[in-house]
C-alpha cells in the first residue's frame, strides 16, 4: 500500500512575548517539534498522548488551519505545508475533520438535513434538487441515522446520533483522509462502542484513511493500525497498535500504559505499576535534551544534553530513547 | 459484620419540571461502611451524581427536591436535620470533591483565602492558626512549596495541582465521609494515577471512608471495595468489586463491560456495543429502565413493575432483573 500523507519534520512553533524585567522578550511555544510520520491509504494511524502533547496542533497543522513553521506534509506526493489557499482549494474537500464536541461543532439553528446540504453544495457545482435529497438521504444511512432524524435540531439528538450527524457532514464531501480530534471522549461508555464500530464500517465500506487522535489508550489500540505516542511536542514512539501492549519500549509510553487503569480484576489487582512523578513542563520553557528526561527513572548524563532520534527495533517499532538494549 | 457509616435508604429525588416530573434518583439505597471505599458506577443522567448530591443536600430547590427516604449518618437522619445543623455536617463530617477543579474554585480568591475559610468556618481558630492547618493541607496532598502557593490563584495552577487543591480543603476538616464526583475525569492519565493514589492513600492512612462516583470502570476495579451500579435512576446492581467484574448478573453491566476497549483485548473485532440510548427519565413509568435496550427482554420486563433487588447469594451480590432466577449463570 502507498503513503497517503508523509510528513516530515513537520514544527510547529507559536510565538508569545513574555515580559523579563522592562524588557519584552520573543519566547516560542513549541507545540509541534520535529516529528515525522507516515500515514498508509486505507489504514488508521494514531496519535496518543496528554494534553498539550501536540497531537491536535499536528491534526490541524496536516488540515493547514495553521501554517506550519517548518516541515514538509505530502499528500499523495504533494507538498502541501507552504501550499497558497488558492492551490488548496480542491485537496481541501479530500481532508475532512470531525471534532471532539458534538455540540459544540454543529449549528444550533440549523436542522440536520440543513447542515448536511451546505456540506454537499459548496464543491461551487450545480446540484438538481433531487440530487441533494438522494445524498441526504444515502448520508444518513451511511452514519446509521433514520430519515426523520434528518428534521431535527441539534439539541433534540442524543451525544452519539450528534456525533454521528458530525461523521455524516465530514463524508458530505467524499473525503479520502479524515482527522479525527478525540472522537468518542465526550461519548458515554456504551454510546462508544457504536461510534468506534461505525467508525470501523465506514472505512472498509469506504476505503477511508483515518488519523485518530485521543488520549484514550485502549480506544486507540482497539481502532489504530500504527500508534505514535507523543511527549511535549516531539513523537517518543512509533509502532504497530498490536506491540503498545504486548511490547512498550520507551519509558513514558511504559509509564503511560500503566496508568491507564484495566477491568480485568485479578490482572489489575496484581499489576505493578509506575506512577510518574511531577507535571508535563511548559513547552515554553522545554528541558534540553530528551523532553521527558525530567520525570524519566532512568534518565543518564547523555539524556540530559542530546535530544534522541527515532531508532528503528526491528519490525518499523521506532524508539526515541537511549536507554533501549538491542 | 463492618461498623455502617452512611445508610441511605429508599432514597426518591425528582426535578419538577414544566414538562413534568423526572425521577432523577428512585428508590435508591446503599450503605458505606467505616474505612471503605465504595464506587457508584453509571453513565451520564443515570443519577448517580444527583444520588450524592442529595446525600449533601444540595441539590437545587425547586426544581429538586427530596421527596421520599431516609439519610442516616452516625445515628442521625440527616433529612431531619435544620439547615443550620445540615451546614455543619457539610465540610466538617462528609466532605465533596468536585469533578471540574477549574469551577468549583474560586478564581478571584488565593488558595490559601479558600482553604482557611473552610477551615475558619467549621473550627473555632484564629487567622494564623487557619492559615498553618492550611499549609499542612496542602503538605498533604503532595504541593511543592506548600507556603508559597497558600498565595496563588487557582489560574497559576495547572488541572492536576487544582484537584489536589480540592482534595486539600475536604482533607482540611478532618471529615469521616469523602464524596468523590468524578474526581479525575477532567485530567490525564498519569495525572489521574497520581490523584487517586492520593485519595486512597489519605483514606487509607486517616481511616475515612469514601465514595467515588465515576463511569470509568477500570478505575473501580482497582480502587473500589464495593461497587452500586446505577441505571435510569436505579440501582440495578451492587456487590463486592471482585464478584461484579468477575461475575456480572445484570444484563446492563455486562453489556457495559463487552463494550469497552480493552488494552489486553484482540483487535479487528468489533466491539459489542449496548444498542439505543438511555431512556429520558421524564414521567419514565416504573418498569425495567434497561429493557428496551436489553438483549434478553421478555413479557415480564415490559409489563410489569420494577423488578426488586434480589439476592444472588455471594459476598452481598444483589441484582435487580427479571431474568435472574436464583442460579449463577457463567
Amino acid at each position: 500500500m502507498s503513503n497517503l500523507l508523509v510528513v516530515e519534520h513537520l514544527k510547529m512553533y507559536f510565538p508569545v512575548k513574555t515580559v523579563k524585567g522592562l524588557k519584552k522578550v520573543q519566547k516560542y511555544v513549541k507545540a509541534v517539534d520535529d516529528i515525522s510520520f507516515e500515514v498508509e491509504e486505507g489504514k488508521t494511524f494514531g496519535l496518543v498522548g496528554e494534553s498539550g502533547c501536540g497531537k491536535t496542533t499536528t491534526g490541524k497543522c496536516v488540515l493547514r488551519v495553521f501554517d506550519p513553521t517548518d516541515g514538509v506534509i505530502q499528500y499523495k506526493g504533494k507538498d502541501i505545508a507552504k501550499a497558497s489557499s488558492h492551490a488548496l482549494a480542491p485537496i481541501r474537500r479530500e481532508i475532512q475533520l470531525i471534532f471532539q464536541d458534538p455540540y459544540g461543532s454543529l449549528d444550533p439553528r440549523q436542522s440536520a438535513k440543513s447542515i448536511l446540504r451546505e456540506a454537499i453544495v459548496c464543491d461551487f457545482k450545480k446540484h438538481t434538487e433531487e440530487e441533494i435529497e438522494n445524498r441526504i438521504h444515502e448520508l444518513l444511512d451511511l452514519v446509521e441515522l433514520s430519515d426523520e432524524m434528518g428534521d431535527r435540531f441539534p439539541h433534540e439528538m442524543s451525544g452519539g446520533q450528534r456525533q454521528r450527524l458530525g461523521i455524516a457532514r465530514a463524508l458530505a464531501c467524499n473525503p479520502k483522509l479524515i482527522v479525527c480530534d478525540e472522537p468518542v471522549s465526550a461519548l458515554d461508555v456504551s454510546i462508544q462502542a457504536q461510534i468506534i464500530n461505525l467508525f470501523r464500517k465506514l472505512q472498509k465500506q469506504l476505503g477511508l484513511t483515518y488519523i485518530f487522535i485521543a488520549h484514550d489508550l485502549a480506544v486507540v489500540k482497539h481502532i489504530a493500525d500504527k500508534i505514535a505516542v507523543m511527549y511535549l511536542g516531539n513523537v517518543v514512539e512509533i509502532m504497530e497498535s498490536e506491540e503498545i501492549y504486548r511490547n512498550p519500549l520507551h519509558p513514558y509510553t511504559k509509564a503511560l500504559l500503566s496508568a491507564v487503569p484495566i477491568t480485568d480484576y485479578e490482572a489489575e489487582r496484581e499489576r505493578h505499576r509506575i506512577v510518574l512523578e511531577g507535571e508535563v513542563p511548559s513547552p515554553i520553557n522545554a528541558p534540553s535534551g530528551c523532553p521527558f528526561n525530567p520525570r524519566c527513572i532512568y534518565a543518564t548524563d547523555e539524556c540530559r544534553k542530546n535530544k534522541p532520534n527515532l531508532k528503528d527495533y526491528g519490525n518499523g517499532h521506532m524508539v526515541a530513547c537511549f536507554n533501549i538494549k538491542k | 459484620m463492618a461498623e455502617i457509616l452512611l445508610d441511605v435508604k429508599n432514597l426518591r429525588t425528582s426535578f419538577f419540571t414544566h414538562a413534568g416530573e423526572v425521577k432523577a434518583v428512585n428508590d435508591v439505597s446503599f450503605h458505606v461502611n467505616k474505612g471503605e471505599i465504595v464506587a457508584v458506577v453509571g453513565e451520564s443522567g443515570c443519577g448517580k451524581s444527583v444520588t450524592q448530591m442529595s446525600v449533601m443536600q444540595l441539590v437545587q430547590s425547586p426544581p429538586g427536591k427530596i421527596v421520599g427516604g431516609e439519610i442516616w449518618f452516625e445515628n442521625k437522619d440527616l433529612l431531619k436535620l435544620e439547615k443550620k445543623d445540615m451546614r455543619k455536617v457539610r465540610g466538617s463530617e462528609i466532605a465533596m470533591i468536585f469533578q471540574e477543579p477549574m469551577t468549583s474554585l474560586n478564581p478571584v480568591y488565593t488558595i490559601g483565602n479558600q482553604i482557611t475559610e473552610v477551615i475558619r468556618t467549621h473550627q473555632k481558630c484564629s487567622r494564623k492558626e487557619a492559615w498553618d492547618l492550611g499549609i499542612k493541607a496542602l503538605e498533604t496532598v503532595g504541593i511543592p512549596e506548600p507556603a508559597v502557593r497558600m498565595k496563588s490563584y487557582p489560574f497559576e495552577m495547572s488541572g492536576g495541582m487544582r484537584q489536589r487543591v480540592l482534595i486539600a480543603v475536604a482533607v482540611a476538616c478532618h471529615s469521616k465521609l469523602i464524596i468523590a464526583d468524578e474526581p479525575t475525569t477532567a485530567l490525564d492519565v498519569t495525572t489521574q494515577a497520581q490523584v487517586m493514589e492520593l485519595l486512597l492513600n489519605i483514606v487509607k492512612e486517616q481511616g475515612k471512608s469514601m465514595i467515588v462516583v465515576t463511569h470509568n470502570l477500570g478505575l473501580v476495579t482497582r480502587y473500589a471495595d464495593r461497587i452500586y451500579v446505577m441505571y435510569a435512576g436505579r440501582v440495578v446492581e451492587s456487590g463486592t468489586t471482585k464478584e461484579i467484574m468477575m461475575n456480572p448478573q445484570h444484563p446492563y453491566t455486562k453489556g457495559l463491560m463487552l463494550s469497552v476497549p480493552r488494552l489486553d483485548g484482540p483487535k479487528d473485532e468489533d466491539l459489542i456495543p449496548i444498542e439505543g440510548a438511555p431512556p429520558s427519565l421524564l414521567n419514565f413509568p416504573d418498569k425495567c429502565g434497561f429493557a428496551p435496550r436489553c438483549p434478553f427482554r421478555n413479557e415480564k420486563c415490559d409489563c410489569s413493575c420494577y423488578p426488586p433487588l434480589k439476592d444472588v447469594g455471594m459476598e452481598d451480590h444483589k441484582v435487580a432483573c427479571y431474568l435472574f432466577d436464583g442460579g449463577r449463570d457463567e
